[in-house]
């Protein structure tokens, strides 16, 4: 697909260049990543050379066989990502990796220009995030790997498109994503009311009781099973009424809704993202995406700022407190010495005051107030903010 | 089942089997309409039919061409089969076949359009949903087949997708929703408890309380009518949120009682008239037909019977359904209980009501017995019920036109309307040299209506863009716009969530939908 400039597009897009492959990496062959899979293999083109790559840890269950469209019943218990390439392989050639992302170093994630996240774990996510995070302020924020990340629940989904150095980080979402629902352990014990207090007890409590050491197991259906008949049993003593082998699955194993047609809206629309940001042919949407289908059908998006303390991406604040008599060689050194810093560079509203190098420089200060000024420094993760507060003598 | 343990978390056991009871059909096969039906084909329809002459060997037609072309950004389009066919709606069909083992059938009809739409309403009636993608030769008997499928109640959905736009739009008579799945059916009655609550808190004591343990047993609905009921006894007036918290602060033992704590937090729930009709109910009872015949659904005859209903107790039906409450097990069951035995007594009084309607009617009794579980979703959802009323296809375009000026979402489902136009007019497809052609076109289209003072904001953008594109399907808009669709008939077939009504227009360049009512 080429198509010449239009209203929307950049001035300088050209629509005869042809890009130099762009690699990718797909985390998650599941609901997700079969469908980025899918779009991008109908993205790619001599116009628009991709190399992707998949990764995935887990095997096929039946029940991912209602949305994760690559996969069929004769392939249950294989592996995701190797049966999801061979599904894809007339259209075109991709990478596949058996394992966890946590298993692989940062030089294995530094080759990719573009990740796209179709994980369900929060954790999964913000580990990846922190990688991408870490390869850019290690590479002097030259390597910078854009992230794109989707995630449904039911009839519901949302998408970051995450740059380093420009946009917040997952990180700065976490706000927005609700903790799972936890049980107080008196409830659990004395009083359980609902079936869902049972299972949970179930699972805390009673199955150590009857296999002490036996690990459970969600994925074998003994298992369940076995777990079921625990949930069971204490809500008959109770006399609660509802714990069914499917919530019983549904609690222990925290299972959140999927469907194709969201799967399909969250993916499809990633991929749209991703082939705008590498094709330049229109602009991208702004940082986060968020879909709902319940009531009727919104698929909105808005600008989300970096959040300023935030971990991963913020700036460290610091504070000192100093007189106003201070040269700016020696407010330097009690900064190095404070905070074990070799090589800073030092800026105050955006111009530099003090370059290691070359150790010039001057701040001037007036007689009583503040002064915020950023220091960066080969050591420093994210570079760090220092509020001088200064007192006339 | 263990293939469908997710979605059918989100639709229970009675929108799976409306899925699997259920046929649709399928007018041209885009890009878009493949994805959609690799979306209802997954969570297990019961069959696929579509109507599509378009055969594998090129002519020298440059729509015809154009579709061929299209092909490119269709992932069931195989590449690489052994098979060969004669027409690309059979290659399609194939690769789709093996996506659900439990779907009965995918149909590919060959013949045009028209020999369907003459066969008239015994054909059309086989299927649960219709859906068209837009396409310049059968276009002229869309109207046609809106009308047959307008007096079946058949949905008819139209879907367009051309580079990074496309439209949804979707025509029914009426919609019957139940379960609209915007709530939580909590309904406590906290207002104005009946007799056997009544007595039930009557002889509990919780003033001379000396062991904390004492009131942890009660649930706060429990604490909060007791407290309400006892004050309007003894001093005929009824207390403000403030006043109850009050009261509820001179309770406390040992301030960490958790129950008196959610009983102070959830105060503000007594001041909620439970007697007073939402407007979606009201509408529903201004609904209900004037004659009740042989042909009335059984749903407008249990809405008959809700209106007694409420018109005899001035409350509907209690829905039974009790949140978790900080008590303890057995006090929550002995209330949960008392709400379920209403909730049953309600529901009998719809079961019997109905029951006399059916008789007074001379039908049969088996089509209430038969339909226990649907009376149960009815009255637990009595709160909620939503009708929504369509539009017909065919206004839909004349429409746009009245309300595009107050309107900014219409402007791209406007700009597909002069596409169409241009198409039909051209018989191709507008490419970057046509930019002036369109808006000629989009003038004259305008100036017919009298009522548009001026050409609407963005629309030359629109047509611009729109020229770039030279009719190319862009595969992830058909993603998106075919999960959107997809989704949509899911909620039409299993009568669950609450469908767009009644268009749809989705702008992969901002990354936005719009809906809005034609
Ligand atoms: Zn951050």
């Amino acid at each position: 697909m080429i198509f010449p400039p239009g209203p929307f597009t950049d001035e300088d897009y050209d629509e005869t260049f042809i890009p130099s492959p762009t690699s990718i990496l797909i985390l998650g062959s599941g609901g997700l990543g079969c469908e980025i899979l899918k779009n991008l293999s109908m993205t790619a083109s001599h116009e628009l050379p991709l190399n992707l790559h998949i990764i995935d840890m887990d095997t096929i269950s039946s029940s991912n066989l209602n949305r994760q469209f690559l996969f069929k019943d004769k392939d249950v218990g294989k592996y995701k990502c190797e049966i999801a390439s061979l599904a894809v392989k007339d259209r075109i050639k991709v990478e596949y990796y058996i394992g966890k992302i946590e298993d692989y170093e940062d030089s294995f994630y530094e080759k990719f220009d573009i990740i796209i996240s179709g994980l369900d774990s929060i954790n999964a996510r913000k580990w990846i995030n922190e990688t991408i995070w870490r390869i850019y302020n290690n590479s002097n924020n030259e390597k910078s790997i854009i992230f794109f990340d989707g995630g449904t629940e039911g009839f519901q989904g949302s998408i970051k498109i995450i740059i380093p150095g420009i946009t917040a980080c997952f990180q700065c979402y976490r706000s927005l994503i609700p903790d799972k629902i936890v049980y107080p352990l008196c409830t659990l014990a004395n009083t359980p009311r609902l079936p869902e207090h049972c299972i949970e007890w179930a699972k805390q409590l009673g199955w150590e009781e009857i296999y002490q050491d036996k690990i459970f197991d969600y994925d074998n259906d003994e298992d369940v099973e076995k777990m079921f008949k625990i949930a069971l049993k204490r809500a008959n003593e109770f006399g609660i009424e509802g714990v069914t082998k499917s919530l019983t699955l549904g609690v222990v194993k925290n299972i959140i809704p999927a469907i194709a047609s969201t799967n399909a809206i969250i993916s499809g629309q990633l991929c749209n993202e991703v082939y705008k940001f590498i094709s330049n042919c229109n602009p991208n949407m702004k940082d986060m995406g968020y879909y709902n289908g319940e009531n009727g059908v919104l698929f909105d998006n808005e600008e989300y700022l970096p959040i300023d303390n935030c971990p991963v991406c913020g700036i460290r604040t610091e504070e000192i407190e100093l007189d106003s008599n201070m040269e700016l060689i020696d407010i330097v050194q009690l900064i190095k010495d404070k905070f074990e810093l070799s090589m800073p560079v030092i800026m105050h509203n955006g111009i530099e005051i003090y370059n290691f190098k070359d150790q010039g420089g001057s701040l001037q200060l007036s007689k009583e107030g503040d002064v915020t000024i950023e220091v960066v420094d080969k050591t420093l993760l994210n570079g760090m903010k220092i509020r001088i507060k200064y007192y006339k003598v | 089942m263990d293939r469908y343990d997710r979605q059918v978390r989100l639709w229970n056991t009675n929108g799976q089997n409306a899925l699997s009871n259920s046929s649709v059909c399928f007018i041209n096969i885009s890009s878009a309409a493949t994805e959609t039906i690799k979306n209802i084909i997954l969570p297990g329809i019961n069959s696929i039919t579509i109507i599509d002459s378009q055969s594998t060997i090129p002519s020298n037609d440059s729509l015809e061409l154009l579709k061929l072309n299209n092909l490119k950004s269709n992932y069931f389009y195989g590449i690489n089969n052994s098979h060969s066919f004669e027409y690309i709606a059979q290659n399609i069909a194939y690769n789709l076949s093996n996506l659900n083992p439990d779907v009965k059938s995918i149909n590919v009809l060959t013949d045009p359009l028209q020999s369907f739409i003459s066969q008239g309403d015994n054909f059309w009636k086989q299927f649960d949903c219709v859906v068209y993608s837009f396409d310049a030769q059968t276009d002229p008997y869309i109207d046609l087949l809106s009308e047959i499928l307008w007096h079946l109640n058949i949905p008819l959905v139209k879907l367009s997708s051309i580079g990074f736009y496309s439209y949804y739009t979707v025509q029914f008579n009426q919609l019957n929703i139940i379960e609209t799945h915007q709530n939580d059916l909590v309904d406590l009655r906290l207002d104005s408890p009946w007799d056997e609550l009544i007595s039930y808190i009557n002889n509990i004591d919780i003033s001379h309380v000396s062991n904390p343990n004492e009131y942890f047993k009660y649930p706060y609905n429990v604490i909060l009518i007791k407290l309400y009921q006892d004050n309007k006894q003894k001093f005929g007036k009824k207390l403000t949120t403030k006043q109850i918290r009050q009261e509820i602060d001179k309770l406390f033992l040992t301030c960490d009682e958790s129950n008196l704590l959610e009983a102070y937090n959830k105060a503000y729930l007594l001041m909620k008239n439970s007697s007073e009709l939402s407007e979606n109910i009201k509408e529903l009872f201004n609904n209900i037909p004037n004659e009740l015949t042989c042909d009335t659904s059984l749903f407008w005859i249990l809405v008959s019977s809700l209106k007694k209903f409420y018109d005899k107790y001035n409350q509907l039906p209690l829905s039974g359904v009790l949140p978790d409450m900080e008590s303890d097990s057995e006090k929550y069951k002995e209330l949960k209980e008392i709400y379920r035995r209403k909730f049953i007594s309600d529901k009998e009084f719809i079961y019997f009501e109905s029951m006399q309607l059916l008789n007074s009617l001379n039908r049969s009794p088996s089509e209430l017995k038969d339909n226990d579980h649907l009376i149960t979703l009815f009255v637990k959802n009595c709160k909620y019920l939503k009708i929504i009323n369509g539009s017909k296809h065919k206004n839909l375009s004349e429409t746009v036109l009245k309300q595009v000026p107050n309107n900014n979402n219409m402007v791209l489902y406007l700009a597909f309307q002069i596409l169409e136009k241009f198409i039909k007019l051209e018989q191709r497809y507008p490419n970057q040299n046509d930019k002036s052609n369109l808006r000629t076109l989009a003038v004259s289209y305008l100036c017919g209506e009298k009522t548009l003072p001026s050409f609407p904001d963005g629309l030359d953008k629109f047509l611009d863009e729109i020229s770039r594109y030279s009719g190319i399907e862009i595969h992830n808009i058909s993603a998106v716009i075919g999960g959107i669709t997809g989704q949509e008939i899911i909620k039409l077939l299993t009568n669950q969530y609450i469908p767009v009504n009644n268009s749809l227009v989705f702008d992969g360049i901002s990354g936005k939908t719009h809906s809005f009512k034609l």
